[in-house]
């Protein structure tokens, strides 16, 4: 199996706040693999240490192995510029560049990496945004700002973003969270589409949107991965009843009361 | 209705803030008023200035004012240049403990008395300017280093704490996201700079407007360093006078000379007008483009 990423022991804090503790997954090469689990278990965090974004946190400290196409992103400088060169990310709320054009939001990445110019880079902006299924929808107003664009067609645009540096490995982060369902849906057939020729790390807290789209995934719970697999053994009859288990098992172990309070609410 | 003790106790301080600030503006109008209803807005647009103790003379201020303008968008230039660029350091270069340090010279510069800026722009810059040579490249270049360019200079840098507190809080406000997706991109440093800068430009036209409004009323430097001669300020080495270095220079005599006081309060009109316009603009402005960030980020 050619495997894309693989995290060995990763342990991340925030501070003093341990995030993630002794995290180790596998992602196979040219699927998409699922990160599930509650909100604030550390999926995000987990996404974030693949292409070095963690880093921009204050005071973040990571520990472990990340290794993405074969080389340890933490550990070899040199080489994981050029690595990390070929990773995309998509965010939970659209966040296309209000100030640039739709053009030049497409464009920016090609342009800051000197990938294309000229007649090459209009092209390359087409491409994306075909790819994206934006483009019969913007190809008359692409000088106009993205800001005056619909929710949905900013996240699509953002993905149009991401896939015009030619990214192998797409990291989404709850892509579909804040968008209606008929929007939602448009961007789970792009990921359908994507899925077969680059790998993708999608994070969701909806079960049967994993369901849909991965093959494999994972699931977190309080920054430790409780089960790693193929999807329908992570996600074997419902994912309430599984969250249900995990808090209650939790509450008998955990002492403090504070903490338990918050994870009742949030199961 | 219930009276409430506090706003007893607050709502004379508002009060007496609208009070002063309605009878600045009411003794500026009726003591120029003559200059308006002879002249209009003619005197400044005329450049003789001819004074006369007999009769009224020709106080045409177009010079001064003219001056005025061009000192504070040297101020501005200097200001807006010197804060954009501390803010890219700070955020893009500067390790995070050197914050505290940029924070405090900040505040230290802020605090200054604007005498001791002048005091600097004739012992240090002056002198600077002149041993440059730069004047020089003017038909009337200042022999003495006091110019329009000279003052110019030195209220920027007493206005640059205040515009790069302005400039340093919009570029961290920028919602983290944009950050993370320029990160993403592959965009450090420099070219991340270059896309946040784009995000706050209203925020820093905002601040020159405000640095504008600040600097068309600067006194004290300016009369120092000016150069206090009527001269049209066609090339920046010379010297010229504002309209506020040419009121702090000839009000305390004016009384001599019909017709001069109302000139000069009318001209402080102007500059009180030009001032609270700029100012307004800018806060309003700066607002905008702070709901907007946040607005269009969600």
């Amino acid at each position: 199996m050619d495997v894309t990423v693989k995290i060995r022991n990763l342990s991340v804090w925030y501070g003093q706040q341990k995030a993630l503790e002794t995290v180790s997954i596998t992602v196979p090469k040219g699927s998409v693999y699922a990160i599930l689990g509650p909100s604030g278990c550390g999926k995000s965090t987990l996404l974030r240490t693949v292409n070095k974004l963690i880093l921009l946190r204050d005071g973040a400290k990571v520990e472990g192995n990340v290794e993405v196409f074969g080389v340890d992103v933490y550990n070899s400088n040199s080489l994981s510029d050029e690595v990390l060169a070929k990773v995309g990310m998509v965010f939970q709320t659209p966040n296309p560049f209000p100030h640039l054009s739709i053009y030049d939001n497409v464009a920016i990445g090609p342009k800051l990496r000197g990938q294309a110019k000229g007649k090459e880079l209009d092209k390359l902006v087409r491409w994306a945004l075909e790819k994206s299924g934006l483009w019969d929808e913007v190809k008359d107003r692409l000088s106009r700002p993205a800001s005056e664009l619909s929710g949905g067609q900013q996240q699509r645009l953002c993905i149009a973003r991401a896939l015009a540096i030619k990214p192998s490995l797409l990291l989404m982060d709850e892509p579909t969270a804040n968008l209606d369902p008929l929007n939602a849906a448009k961007i789970e057939e792009l990921i359908k589409e994507l899925s077969g020729e680059i790998t993708i790390m999608l994070v969701t807290h909806d079960a049967d949107q994993a369901r849909r789209l991965a093959s494999s995934g994972a699931l977190l719970f309080l920054g430790k991965v409780v089960c790693e697999g193929p999807i329908d053994s992570i996600i074997n009859g419902s994912y309430c009843d599984l969250l249900q288990n995990l808090v209650s098992e939790h509450l008998t172990t955990q002492t403090s009361k504070t903490k338990s309070k918050e994870i009742k609410k949030r199961g | 209705m219930k009276l409430d003790p506090l706003k007893i106790l607050l709502s004379p301080a508002a009060i007496a803030l609208i009070i002063v600030s309605a009878s600045i503006l009411a003794v500026l109008v009726y003591e120029s008023l003559n200059t308006w209803i002879q002249d209009g807005i003619g005197f400044l647009l005329r450049l003789e200035w001819s004074p006369s103790e007999e009769t009224y003379g020709t106080y045409g201020m177009l010079a001064p004012f003219l001056g005025s303008l061009v000192t504070a968008v040297i101020a501005m230039t200097v200001a807006g240049a010197l804060s954009t660029a501390l803010a890219v350091f700070v955020n893009e270069y500067a390790p995070k403990r050197f914050n505290n340090f940029i924070s405090l010279a900040l505040f230290s510069m802020a605090a200054l008395p604007t005498i001791v800026y002048g005091m600097w722009g004739l012992s240090v810059f002056a002198p600077a300017v002149r041993q440059s040579g730069l004047a020089s490249l003017c038909a009337m270049g200042s022999p003495t280093g006091y110019s329009v360019f000279t003052a110019g200079v030195v209220v920027g840098l007493m206005i640059a704490p205040f515009s790069a507190a302005m400039v340093l809080e919009a570029y961290r406000a920028v919602p983290f996201t944009y950050v993370e997706a320029l990160h993403s991109l592959g965009a450090k440093g420099f070219e991340r700079a270059g896309v946040i800068l784009g995000l706050i430009k209203g925020s820093i036209i905002a601040s020159a407007l405000l640095s504008f409004g600040r600097a068309i009323g600067e006194t004290t430097i300016v009369a120092m360093t000016v150069g206090n001669v009527i001269n049209l300020p066609l090339c920046p080495f010379q010297p010229a006078h504002t309209i506020t270095s040419l009121i702090a220079s000839q009000f305390g005599n004016a009384y001599l000379y019909p017709g001069l006081q109302s000139r000069l309060l009318a001209g402080a009109l102007v500059m009180v007008i030009g001032s609270s316009v700029s100012t307004s603009l800018g806060m309003w402005l700066a607002r905008v483009t702070a709901r907007r960030l946040k607005g269009e980020s969600l």
